[in-house]
């Protein structure tokens, strides 16, 4: 036992009791900084000088320590400090409240050095990180609020991550990890293949997850832990499997002077389930497949979560991946959810042959009357090729889960406004065939032009954006930004905003046709995909157009070249200009550039793909000389400078 | 015996001492002249200090060089697969001068505790030029005792190893162990005594004749029907004085068919060496030995061998060992081999039997592009070097043997890929919900474009990992696949294709054309469009290239197609294909349906059975974690396949050197398990009985044959039931009981009248002998004299009723 251990058990022999009351209390130790919160289900210990981490945590019903030696839940963290960074071991400033009974409150501040090992400490120094654990009798949960302020006049960015340390019934073989991710539930065991060291990382991270919820489990004590968080800001789950770890990261933030950033996550301890495949507000769920020769059962295990759910159906539907074949189970009703699991199984009769995906949708009624839904989807393989693993023979997934849209939080300046400043700003979007579009060309044209060079990040399946400004502040400095076969879905919600954000500012926008671009990168009806000046028409708009380029509209800035020339198109993306934009350039009958106005920004498309293979003596649009003219006079024209 | 030993005279007692410490008994003065051993100087990096001169009373001079294992010794080891194990080397001798050309068995003095009845394993390697240590070029692993059960515990016992110096007759012995534990099957650690293992002493015993055929060679190890085949042997007299005896070669194949090539009286001077160049004159497919035998008096003198394969398709007899060019990683990624290596390594894959070498990775584009442009290049799949220099002579240099240079093709697209979807879109397939094509980690594409430019790297832009869809069903996308490989053929002189699931529309079905036309509304049959496809292929590789010869790579599961398969699947077998199946890949995880042994037996039967009745070849992945496990394992991962009647896609059971010669034996015998016209047995035990001392896997490894004059082989394969249950690097490596004189009864009412039978097994090596048949009542029945893991009894039956 080491030596703050020691130190906080006899603390804890002497607890001198500070606020009692009905119900949940918390006590303060003789120790500074040490307090005990206890409700009818949950014990746990709040160690101030330690960063204020839960360093004791009993759930009563199992009667175990979860916490483990130099462990402890509600650890904070920026994940670019990487661990342990500036708060795990950090003093704090405790405060206890008991704002009802039954209800207490400890609240946990400190304001960060933004130093840590490498990261810069500039964006996340002098931040507010705020946090407030709830307990209340009758809850057995703990609801912890984060709060980050930036009471700075710089904006300042962070990644939060929240990690916890703990093995839910005190023994480490065995506790399992389940995540929900894209390929099913990722379930990850302590074993000894790992014991005391990190599992590689593809065990450790689930880099897609669908839903805003990880679980630990221990299957022999049958008990175990689910965390919910708010999946709109969550970014990655992870779990260091051979250290007992629970993990997760939260999207970068962008936090302008004067804002607070917050989410709340829940840690509800419980009994009874050996697995979990799905968790919400309202059930926590576990799903047991078994195959028998001429049929699949499914068992569902519902536990109550932290609503108060009096009653429900359950709809159950087995799709075999393969075929296509559904099999709809007879609905289930349901009474009250309680700490006591209510079992249903489903027997879909015919022999597993073939993967299958249980999608099962639940529907509840609240005390409060209200209703709510929940759904989910579970992976099974059983023992079919890949050991039931969701991969094809070529390693790419059998089935992706459907991620749900994220509901994500703008913590926008109070001013929007473009900076002034001096050269040509652009920040280049770079998709495959970025250096095919005579971009580089261009701003060689351009007095005084830069770039921001900006790349979808992750490759194939990733999606975000690499070097993108982060910040409003950076945004507003540049003059145009060029998507080169960006598909829209690299823009979470937050940096399409700023987008957004500054076109509407005066900002310009170019946006150029790509096998990952407009209808194929999924623009319609997309935050980006509302400012173009035109419509897209679907995933399927690639026309093979072999065909010059002529000049549509002969007072635009790209009169005056040699259109003569004749420089050819071979592929081109069908859009549909909208009302009361301009037509610059055709190719055939196809609109090729459409420029237009959003707020105070200006906007073009190049539905022109780079692509084909041009015949002999014939000119391909990109390696005609003037087309990087063309295109500098464009950058100019969206930048409002189309007279420089 | 294959090569017998003869007892000869003027045998060579020789000891080394080691430092002067393991006192050698009966020292010659030869052998004090020779330099001390050392105890670390030599050893491999890490391990100098770890084995130490200890005092021994058991040893012969009252000291050795012990190895023991401590949980700090053990942490060298993979832990993933072996639980802090003993892995080490425990001495490397300095040069040892012996006669050249000689024929010498080395005994090495070890002890060992507490691995009573453990299996332990020893590797004795000679480096027989006497050159320095590399392991892949000059030095051999002339012995491998893995599975080794020491008689008791912490008594000395000698190891043998039988090796042919070379030209300066200087050796460097060295002594391995590798993954030695405490507990009874030596493979975990656990609560026992740790391991120690000592060694005090090495000798050299000289076996060589007075008159001796020091070699039997065929001039390739895998032949072609049609091609000319010659062979060379050479004789030599070691002695004193002149010597006179017959030279008779025979050729060997099947059962018993012996063709006598040559039979002359030779005289030879002493020290005189003469040589005989032969052609070989058959056509017949399948395993051979060349023999060559020494007789004087009507005594036999000495005799030697050398085994080859024939087949016009290798994917018949196709083996992969594991060894040699067969790890999977020697040649593959061309632009990282070491030329100097390729001719010891490739001769050592044919030392292995391995007649088949597939190049895993290594095209710029697994789909489209199989024609470098420059001399470097980097692979489609993964980013692996290439080099069309190094290529083109790794694969003469297999072909100088036989060995078939096959190369790695499959139904995506990738690396210069992206270049090719660049060019024609229209040969590609979009995302059916996104629309997108292509796609590769931008930053690796930027990163491989920039580095090209400042001429730092091969062609293409392979590491960005990027890929594209072809739209096989667009018969001008398959003959742009078809064209690069014909161009690739005549570039490196490929002979065959293996794709990783073929050019197909399986894997495509659900997206669109570069019109936004889904693929599955255009073509509406998939299994007809790639059947079509497939037709494409096979017709023009006919036309174009007649020796070609192809196999593939699919998910397979007979049960779900019961006796309806998929067109494509039953053309590819029609036409002579291979079919690989991958799933037993991952058969050490709980989960995988092949994670017992019963279950991955009867899942291979039915497997094999499923290609063969179809006119295919089957070719299995090796099984549970590629090629690792005990050697228990090793071994029935490569025995249980080939008694269900696979090809050998990689194995390992080389290393089981000391239990049996297992490639030597499928190679010579595999006219029993790969000819066309073998065909299973079901329920053999309406007829058949089989009784053992203990367990014995049998009736779902019956085959039968056509024997001519309406006769019939029935070919029964005797697996001893394998210790393990699972598969999986983390059971024991112990092996089976050896059962004696196992009885196979035929009923005769039911099965027909034995006329004649044989007994082969490859251990402890290939053997292949007439059996008594002995009428029992109502059955004729043989007597297998002795089973390890594997036998074969073959029954020639008249009035066969199965």
């Amino acid at each position: 036992m080491k030596t703050h251990q020691l130190v906080a058990m006899f603390a804890v022999m002497a607890l001198a009791a500070t606020l009692t009351a009905d119900g949940a209390t918390v006590r303060k130790s003789d120790r500074e900084g040490l307090w005990r919160v206890e409700s009818d289900a949950i014990r746990f210990d709040v160690d101030a000088a330690r960063g204020a981490r839960i360093a004791s945590l009993v759930f009563k019903p199992v009667g175990k320590e979860s916490v483990y030696d130099g462990g402890g839940f509600c650890l904070d963290h920026f994940w670019e400090q990487s661990w342990p960074g500036e708060f795990l071991d950090a003093p704090y400033t405790v405060a206890v409240a008991q704002p009802a009974p039954g209800t207490v409150v400890v609240t946990a501040t400190r304001i960060s050095t933004g130093r840590w090992a490498d990261a810069p400490p500039a964006p996340m120094s002098n931040l507010v990180l705020t946090r407030r654990m709830t307990l209340e009798d009758g809850k057995p949960w703990i609801t912890v609020d984060i709060a980050i302020a930036n009471t700075n006049t710089a904006t300042k960015m962070f990644g939060f991550w929240a990690q916890q340390c703990f093995n839910p019934a005190a023994v480490q073989q065995g506790v399992t990890y389940f995540r929900p991710g894209d390929v099913g539930i990722a379930a990850e065991q302590e074993t000894s293949a790992y014991r005391h060291t990190p599992g590689p990382p593809e065990v450790c991270y689930v880099k897609h997850p669908v839903a805003g919820w990880t679980a630990t489990v221990d299957s022999q004590a049958q008990t175990g832990f689910v965390f919910l968080m708010d999946y709109g800001d969550m970014s990655w789950l992870y779990n260091c499997v051979g250290m007992s770890t629970t993990e997760w990261m939260y999207e970068r933030a962008v936090l302008p002077p004067g804002k607070t950033w917050r989410t709340q996550y829940v840690i509800r301890p419980f009994a009874g389930l050996t697995s979990v495949a799905h968790a919400g507000s309202n059930s926590i769920v576990a799903l047991a497949p078994a195959e028998k020769p001429d049929a699949l059962d499914v068992k569902f295990s519902l536990l109550r979560s932290t609503a108060d759910v009096t009653g429900g159906t359950l709809k159950v539907e087995i799709v075999n991946l393969i075929t296509g074949a559904k099999f709809a189970a007879p609905d289930f009703r349901f009474d009250a959810l309680t700490e006591q699991p209510i079992e249903h199984t489903v027997t879909r009769p015919g022999p597993l042959l073939q993967q299958v995906v249980v999608r099962a949708e639940l529907s509840f009624t609240r005390a409060d009357g209200s209703t709510a839904q929940e759904k989910f989807e579970y992976f099974y393989g059983g023992r079919l090729d890949f050991s039931g693993k969701n991969l094809r023979l070529d390693m790419t997934p059998i089935y992706i889960i459907p991620s749900p849209p994220r509901q994500r939080r703008y913590l926008k300046p109070d001013l929007i406004a473009l900076v002034p400043h001096d050269g040509f700003n652009v920040v280049w979007v770079q998709g495959m065939f970025y250096d095919r579009y005579g971009i580089d060309g261009a701003l060689r044209r351009i007095p005084g032009a830069s770039a921001i060079e900006s790349v979808p990040y992750g490759g194939l399946l990733s999606e975000g954006l690499k070097d993108f400004p982060m910040s409003y502040d950076e945004m507003l400095r540049q003059d145009v930004v060029v998507l080169a076969d960006a598909a829209a879905t690299a823009f979470d919600d937050a940096t399409a905003e700023r987008l957004k954000d500054f076109v509407e500012a005066g900002g310009g926008l170019l946006v150029f046709g790509g096998p990952w671009s407009l209808g194929k990168g999924g623009y319609r009806g997309t935050k980006v995909g509302k400012l173009l000046p035109v419509e897209t028409v679907g995933a399927g708009d690639f026309r093979l157009a072999p065909a010059a380029l002529r000049l549509e509209k002969r007072d635009s800035v790209l009169a005056g070249l040699p259109w003569a020339e004749q420089p050819r198109c071979y592929v081109i993306q069908e859009v549909k200009p909208r009302d009361g934009v301009e037509i610059w350039l055709r190719c055939g009958d196809y609109p090729a550039m459409i420029a237009g106005k959003v707020g105070k920004g200006r906007v073009a498309v190049v539905s022109l793909v780079p692509m084909g293979d041009p015949g002999a003596n014939e000119m391909p649009w990109w390696n005609w000389p003037h087309w990087p003219e063309a295109l500098a006079k464009c950058l100019q024209w969206l930048a409002g400078k189309e007279t420089l | 015996m294959f090569e017998r030993t003869m007892t000869m005279p003027g045998v060579q007692g020789l000891r080394l001492a080691l430092a002067g410490i393991l006192c050698a008994v009966g020292l010659t003065a030869q052998a004090a002249d020779l330099p001390a051993l050392a105890a670390g100087k030599e050893l491999l990096p890490g391990w100098k200090e770890k084995v130490q001169l200890a005092d021994d009373a058991a040893a012969q001079s009252g000291k050795a060089l012990v190895l023991a294992l401590t949980t700090e010794t053990g942490k060298e080891t993979s832990k993933a697969y072996w639980n802090y194990t003993l892995n080490g080397q425990l001495t490397r001798a300095p040069v040892v001068t012996l006669a050249p050309f000689h024929r010498y068995r080395a005994w090495v003095r070890l002890r060992v505790k507490p691995n009573v009845g453990s299996s332990s394993s020893i590797v004795l390697y000679m480096s027989t030029d006497g050159t320095d240590y590399n392991p892949n070029v000059t030095w051999r692993n002339v012995a491998h005792y893995y599975g080794f059960q020491f008689a008791q515990a912490n008594v000395y016992q000698e190891l043998s190893a039988d090796f042919v110096t070379g030209e300066k007759g200087t050796v460097i012995p060295e002594v391995r162990v590798i993954n030695m534990g405490p507990e009874p099957d030596g493979f975990k650690m656990g609560t026992g005594e740790l391991t120690e293992i000592a060694l005090d002493s090495i000798r050299f015993e000289d076996l060589t004749p007075e008159l001796a055929v020091t070699q039997v060679r065929t001039d390739k190890g895998n032949y072609r029907r049609h091609e000319p085949k010659s062979a060379m042997i050479a004789v030599r007299n070691f002695g004193t004085t002149p010597r006179r005896a017959e030279l008779r070669v025979t050729l060997h194949a099947d059962l018993a068919d012996v063709e006598s090539l040559l039979r002359r009286d030779i005289e030879l001077q002493p020290g005189q060496e003469q040589r005989f160049d032969m052609p070989i004159k058959t056509t017949a497919e399948f395993g051979y030995e060349l023999r060559a035998e020494l007789v004087a008096d009507g005594k036999p003198l000495d005799a030697r061998s050398d085994i080859f394969t024939v087949a016009d398709n290798v994917y018949k007899i196709q083996m992969v060992t594991s060894k040699g060019p067969s790890a999977p990683s020697a040649f593959c990624w061309s632009g990282a081999v070491d030329m100097r290596r390729v001719p010891e390594l490739v001769e050592a894959g044919r030392a292995g039997y391995g007649n088949f070498y597939e190049f895993f990775a290594w095209p710029p584009d697994d789909g489209l592009d199989f024609v470098p442009k420059g001399d470097k290049w980097w692979a489609g799949q993964n980013g692996y070097p290439g080099s069309k220099s190094n290529l083109k002579g790794i694969i003469a240099e297999l072909h100088k043997h036989g060995i078939k240079a096959i190369f790695y093709a499959a139904w995506w697209s990738n690396g210069t890929g992206i270049e090719t979807f660049r060019k024609h879109p229209d040969w590609f397939l979009y995302d059916d919900d996104t629309g997108r094509g292509g796609g590769c980690d931008i930053e690796a594409y930027k990163q491989a474009k920039k580095l090209i430019a400042e001429g730092k790297e091969g062609e293409g832009l392979q590491k960005s990992g990027g890929g594209a869809a072809p739209n096989w069903a667009d018969p001008r996308v398959v003959d742009a696949g078809l064209d690069s490989m014909r161009e690739s053929i005549r570039m490196f002189g490929w002979d065959g294709v293996r794709w990783d699931g073929e050019y197909q529309m399986t894997y495509l079905w659900d997206k669109m054309d570069i019109h936004g036309r889904k693929v599955k509304d255009l073509y509406k049959d998939m299994d007809e469009t790639n059947t079509r496809i497939l037709r494409q292929i096979i017709e023009r590789f006919r036309r174009e290239e007649p020796q070609f010869v192809w196999g593939y790579n699919n998910e397979m599961n007979p049960r779900m197609w019961g006796t309806n398969p998929p067109k494509a699947q039953a053309y590819k077998l029609k036409q002579g294909g291979s079919l690989m199946w991958e799933s037993p890949r991952t058969a050490n995880e709980a989960m995988n349906p092949n994670h017992t042994f019963g279950e991955y037996s009867t899942n291979t039967c039915e497997m094999a059975d499923y290609c063969r009745e179809r006119g295919g070849y089957f070719m299995q992945f090796p099984a549970g974690a590629g090629w690792v496990g005990t050697v228990h394992d090793r071994i029935y991962k490569t025995i249980i396949p080939v008694v269900a009647g696979s090809t050998v896609y990689g194995n390992s059971a080389w290393l089981g050197d000391s239990i049996g010669q297992y490639n030597k034996f499928i190679a010579r015998y595999c006219s029993l398990w790969w000819d066309d016209k073998v065909r299973s047995v079901h329920q053999p035990e309406r007829f058949l009985k089989v009784e053992g001392s203990g367990p014995i896997w049998w009736k779902d490894y019956v085959d039968a044959r056509p024997a001519g004059w309406g006769k019939r082989d029935l070919i029964i394969h005797l697996v001893n039931e394998p210790v393990n249950k699972v598969i999986g690097p983390e059971v024991t490596g112990r092996m089976p009981a050896i059962q004696t004189n196992v009885r196979v009864a035929l009923d005769r009412q039911a099965g027909g009248r034995v006329q004649q039978a044989w007994w082969l097994s490859p251990e402890p090596d290939a053997v292949c002998q007439p059996v008594d048949v002995v009428r029992e009542g109502a059955a004729d029945t043989v007597v297998v004299p002795r089973l390890q893991c594997w036998s074969v009894v073959v029954l020639r039956v008249a009035g066969a009723k199965w």
